[in-house]
């Protein structure tokens, strides 16, 4: 009983609210600004392309990759270190 | 007979699972590398943990959410907001990502015209999900940190 409680009722719980999301999100397609994101897409070749076919092409989009979440993760891991730390400096 | 420090705690199991979630995070962020038909594959299968570490988290979720409009400690706040919108995103990018899968839905017999409205958001959010994990990881390294001492290197 515990097991349910604690467990299997809040994945239902996530779960519902997921769907409920996922539900409104599909309205998005339909809202009037939808048509100039649509239109500049259309236009623009997807930010990824084929895979690698070999293991120097592979080892290549590999290191690009890194930098990329090197950048996006490690950025903003970063600034939130140095802020936590000037706070907790002000604290004490 | 297991003696009590033997047994799997459940703190062990949040600490391998959200190693899990990062470990298939990243596979999923870098689909230059992996190829798309991997990136479709592997973000399905990340369902499964990104779901179990909710649930796993959910007394922290229910206690922060019952104080919503109570004095809060500004850190918990802050996370409170962050991991909601965090939470948003993640599910936005989890749709869009689904609605132009191009490898894991035909092979499941679901068949979608992909709409490249969708591709635009789904690629733009991707990246702004990243910056927003990157705070949310600094947010908890703490717990990861300590737990990770504790747990896998063994330190006291």
């Amino acid at each position: 009983m515990n097991f349910i409680k604690e467990y299997i009722f809040p994945a239902v719980v996530i779960l519902i609210v997921t769907a409920a999301l996922v539900f409104g999100f599909q309205f998005l397609a339909d809202a009037s600004w939808a048509e100039g994101i649509r239109a500049s897409a259309a236009s623009t070749p997807p930010e990824v392309g084929t895979a690698p076919t070999n293991i120097s092409e592979f080892l290549v989009a590999l290191a690009t990759s890194t930098v990329r979440l090197t950048i996006l993760i490690g950025l903003p891991f970063a600034i939130t270190a140095a802020v936590l730390k000037r706070t907790q400096k002000q604290k004490s | 007979m297991q003696s009590t420090d033997k047994k799997f705690s459940l703190t062990q199991f949040k600490l391998f699972l959200d190693l899990v979630v990062l470990v298939l995070f990243i596979a999923i962020n870098i689909p230059g590398a992996t190829g798309i038909p991997n990136h479709e594959w592997v973000s399905f299968i990340f369902a499964l943990p990104f779901l179990i570490h909710l649930t796993l988290n959910w007394k922290w979720i229910v206690s922060v959410f019952a104080r919503l409009f109570k004095k809060l400690p500004g850190e918990t706040r802050f996370n409170q907001i962050w991991d909601s919108v965090l939470f948003l995103l993640m599910i936005f990018v989890s749709f869009s990502g689904a609605v132009l899968s191009e490898t894991v839905l035909p092979a499941l017999g679901i068949h979608i015209e992909i709409d490249p409205f969708w591709r635009s958001l789904h690629t733009g959010m991707a990246n702004l999900l990243l910056l927003m994990f990157g705070v949310h990881f600094m947010m908890h390294w703490k717990w990861i940190v300590s737990n990770f001492n504790r747990y896998i290197l063994k330190k006291a």
